[in-house]
């Protein structure tokens, strides 16, 4: 996936010149992925868990709506940002929860209890939206989409994170190493900790020098570590990856199958509720059309990322990377100038080019095998 | 044997290699068979019994594995299932392999149905379907859905799957784990009259009397690699298990006076209606005590409603029953899972598949799924200690497992049965409910699994332990109820017991 990654930015870079790899363009990658990103985060959750939210890009328009049909003093109700907000999180959470009820109480599909949220949502989103309410330019939610960490701050961050990473993974290799079990060689270690410090350093050199790291990159990556922590570090999140894998034995073994549904798509509200959020502060206002295709952005990411349709399978590191692949292509192809219905056209092939690849590395069809071992016999 | 032996091998395997991530899970091994011959192969969990016949029959194909097949004399490369197919090479795989929510007759000719112009003819495929199944001697709709039968009819089914075509090699890996003794029966038959019809047979099982009782060779398999292939008539029982275990093994259960304790649970009354013949019961007035200390065993056959009455003790019953559950005098509520694990219960389902392990996870993963509570402060859980007790379960029931990182699926069946297990046993529960606890296992691992079984008894521990093989009802409880259509039938103390008084209140 990473190859994937680094082959499109050489491409990019060679089509549109020294502006891709600038400061500017950085941010601005990482601003326009940051909000269907983090429903990625969410979404990696729900289809582990062996289920589906196609509702999100309509719910995430509906607190939008909501939230700046609230705050808007000319065309909503005026009442204070920080009522908005608490309601707006809480509207998206409420409304995940309920269909996570939905469909664990109800056994309605969640393919169709969130087919029919989409519907719903984005027609109350008409509603509320009508009038494209604005926010005021003085709203502090606006610090979500566009103020920036200082440089000098960016750097310190930049560094802890690294040393962090450092030491837990470190410490994880320590700890392995005394309890038997196999804790890879020491070369691999160090390239886990160089690769992604290496990334985190260069990201925050760039981005420094244009403005420092954006607000809501910032938002996106907490969100990216804390969902990355409850999947891999929680008991919930290892329920999760039960009822996924196999729902029956997981129920069997005591784990309350339906409350956990119910977190899932709590959780997948709620982070809608956030990207909704850094959306409104984004476009300082709501659109009837806030946040159309991000469902299926947040999808895409996952299953490029590795995440198995099937449940039981997934991280959310990889749903980071497979959000990367997807932005570098939106963006990409946006510097490039193409037409729009061109766009659409190589999004859909690079979502099934990548996930073509995934899948032939990991586990090829039988004359896929053939066909390795054909061209490796020839060239050894 | 003697006109046969002069023959020449119709399936043959040479020098095979293969490996896994971490394990050879076969290192040189060769085997071949003859027309008209019983080839019994045989050896512990993981020894590659499985892994040889997925490569005998192209489940991996030609180019993963070192090493040659010929078939007839002929090298072959098989590429697919259906490449060994056209060669009339049928497998019966340990793993059922069916499609649930198809009918039995679809699923006997699966990939093979009977077709006028790609327009399925259901009404001959099903009388077809039904003519096989006449032949096995068991009656079954062939209508009805495979999810509705229980896994020993399921076994069956295969049975008739590989039956369909005209097979010159027909492949058994471990197809009467899930049968009663009058269906291992059938089976035997079936398999005689096809090997005195010129088939060639090779079958796997962990029952060693049953290999004696059809083998004509016997093959063991050590950690990947052949002990000896000898005539049937120069093995014994203990040569056998010498061969496979590496050593002697005197004593599969080690009967150790059990002193019980107070009665750690009774159940009054039990009655459940069948959920899908209105009316009928299912499971009829039960009621019984188990002590602390005790193992409970419970026999019958097939189908005679064992599963389900521990099913409503443990919350997931199939119907609305009616009845009382005391657990050490008091009176509980059970409405799922969870509440009979609060109550200090545990089940071991007898489809491990299905029920009991989560297959794509990993082996800590599904070690840790039951008491992952007692790795966690406020949510969070603690790497090194799951980690640590996983590894000692590991240990102690000897689970073959190149890393507790490995995906549960790879496992050979034994070592997922002794997983399903283990991760009940990473806490001490009071009570234990096992579903034919040691299907698929080993000699060696299961006078291991029932040596543990009685140290946690000793403990305190109460048993209850439904299984379709009588010597090891015998051999390990002390007590035994039987349980006929729903209704308790008769209850004998470990000293009364024998195998022709429970047959006799059993059928
Ligand atoms: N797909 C796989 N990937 C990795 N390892 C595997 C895979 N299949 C089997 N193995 C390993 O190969 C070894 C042999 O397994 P195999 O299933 O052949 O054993 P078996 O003799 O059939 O045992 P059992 O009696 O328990 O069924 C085991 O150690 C197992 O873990
Ligand atoms: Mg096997």
């Amino acid at each position: 996936m990473v190859f994937i990654l680094i082959a499109m930015w050489l491409f990019f870079r060679w089509r549109v010149g020294d502006f891709y790899f600038s400061g500017e363009s950085i941010a601005k990658l990482s601003r326009d992925m940051a909000t269907w990103t983090i429903l990625a985060a969410g979404m990696t959750l729900v289809i582990v868990s062996g289920n589906i939210d196609l509702s999100v890009g309509s719910l995430l328009a509906l607190v939008v709506g909501t939230g700046a049909f609230l705050i808007a003093p000319e065309e909503g109700m005026g009442i204070s940002a920080g009522w908005a907000i608490l309601i707006a999180l809480l509207l998206g959470a409420l409304i995940g929860v309920y269909q996570g009820f939905l469909v664990s109480y109800f056994r309605i599909p969640a393919f169709i209890v969130t087919l029919a949220g989409m519907f719903i949502f984005r027609g109350l989103t008409q509603k509320v939206s009508a009038k494209d309410p604005r926010v005021p330019d003085d709203c502090c939610v606006n610090v979500l989409g566009f103020s920036y960490v200082p440089p000098l701050a960016s750097w310190i961050l930049g560094v802890i994170s690294c040393v962090i990473l450092a030491s837990l993974f470190l410490y994880g290799y320590k700890r392995r190493k005394q309890l038997g079990l196999d804790a890879g060689k020491p070369v691999f270690v160090a390239g886990k900790i160089l690769l992604p410090s290496l990334a985190i350093l260069g990201f925050v050199y760039k981005v420094n020098q244009y403005r420092g790291i954006p607000a809501q990159t910032l938002v996106m990556l907490l969100v990216m570590i804390l969902m990355y922590f409850i999947a891999k570090h929680t008991k919930f999140g290892r329920h999760v990856y039960a009822i996924g894998g196999n729902p029956e034995a997981a129920r069997l073994s005591g784990i309350n199958v339906e409350k956990t549904t119910i977190l899932v798509f709590g959780f997948m509200g709620f982070l809608t509720g956030i990207a909704g959020l850094v959306w409104m502060a984004q476009n300082q206002g709501a659109t009837q059309k806030a946040g159309e295709w991000y469902e299926l952005y947040a999808i895409a990411a996952c299953v490029i990322g590795g995440t198995s349709l099937m449940g039981g399978r997934g991280s959310v590191f990889g749903s980071l990377l497979g959000a990367l692949v997807m932005a570098t292509v939106i963006q990409g192809m946006d510097y490039t100038g193409l037409q729009n219905w061109m766009q659409l056209v190589v999004r859909g092939g690079v979502l099934a080019i990548a996930v073509g690849i995934d899948v032939a590395t990991k586990n090829p069809a039988p004359w896929m095998k053939r066909l390795q071992r054909t061209l490796f016999k020839r060239n050894g | 044997m003697t006109e046969e032996s002069a023959q020449t091998p119709i399936l043959e395997a040479r020098d095979i290699v293969m490996e896994f991530p971490g394990v050879r899970a076969l290192d040189g091994v060769s085997f071949e068979v003859y027309p008209g011959e019983i080839h019994a192969l045989v050896g512990e969990n993981g020894a590659g019994k499985s892994t040889l016949i997925k490569i005998l029959s192209g489940v991996y194909p030609s180019g993963s594995f070192k090493g040659g097949i010929l078939f007839n004399e002929k090298p072959v490369r098989l590429f697919s299932t259906r490449d060994s197919e056209e060669l009339g090479i049928a497998v019966i795989h340990q793993e059922l392999a069916l499609v649930k929510h198809i009918t039995v007759g679809e699923n006997i000719f699966l990939g093979n149905e009977i077709c006028h112009y790609g327009i399925v003819d259901y009404d001959l495929m099903f009388s077809e379907s039904e003519k096989i199944i006449a032949k096995l001697g068991v009656t079954l709709d062939v209508r009805s859905e495979v999810v509705n039968l229980g896994v020993g009819m399921q076994q069956l089914v295969e049975v008739a799957k590989a039956m369909r075509k005209q097979c010159r090699v027909l492949i058994l890996d471990e197809p009467t784990a899930a049968l009663a003794e009058h269906e291992v029966n059938i089976l035997l038959d079936i398999v005689k009259e096809l090997k005195a019809g010129g088939a060639a047979v090779i079958y796997i099982s962990h029952k060693i009397e049953e290999v004696f009782q059809i083998a004509d060779r016997i093959t063991v398999l050590r950690d990947g690699k052949t002990v000896a292939t000898d005539p049937a008539g120069s093995w014994n029982r203990e040569k056998v298990v010498r061969a496979m275990v590496g050593r002697d093994l005197t004593d599969m259960f080690p009967v150790v006076e059990h002193t019980p304790g107070d009665v750690a649970l009774e159940v009054r009354n039990l009655s459940m209606e069948d959920p899908e013949v209105p009316g009928r019961t299912l499971l009829q007035d039960i009621s019984f005590s188990v002590h602390e200390g005790e193992i409970l065993g419970i026999a019958g056959l097939m189908g005679a409603g064992r599963t389900e009455l521990i099913s409503c003790i443990f919350g997931i019953a199939p119907a609305r029953w009616e009845g009382a559950i005391r657990i050490r005098g008091k009176e509980v509520v059970i409405r799922n899972p969870a509440d009979a694990i609060k109550a200090g219960m545990a089940l071991v389902p007898e489809d491990r598949k299905q029920k009991g392990l989560c297959l794509i996870l990993s082996v800590l993963e599904n070690l840790s799924m039951v008491h992952l509570d007692e790795f966690c402060t406020g949510g969070i859980v603690d790497a090194q200690g799951e980690i640590h007790s996983c590894q000692k379960a590991v240990g102690e029931l000897g689970i073959k497992t190149p890393s507790l990182d490995t995906i549960a699926e790879t496992l050979s069946g034994g070592n997922q049965q002794k997983m399903a297990l283990g991760k009940w046993l990473l806490s001490a529960p009071k009570i234990l409910f096992l579903d034919e606890p040691t299907r698929g296992i080993d000699v060696g691992a299961k006078a291991e699994i029932h040596r543990l079984i009685g140290e946690l008894t000793a403990k305190g521990m109460a048993v209850v332990m439904v299984s379709s093989e009588l010597p090891e009802i015998l051999g390990a409880s002390d007590r035994i109820l039987v349980i006929r259509e729903g209704r308790l039938t008769g209850e004998f103390s470990r000293s009364e017991a024998t195998q022709e008084k429970i047959m006799e209140v059993a059928m």
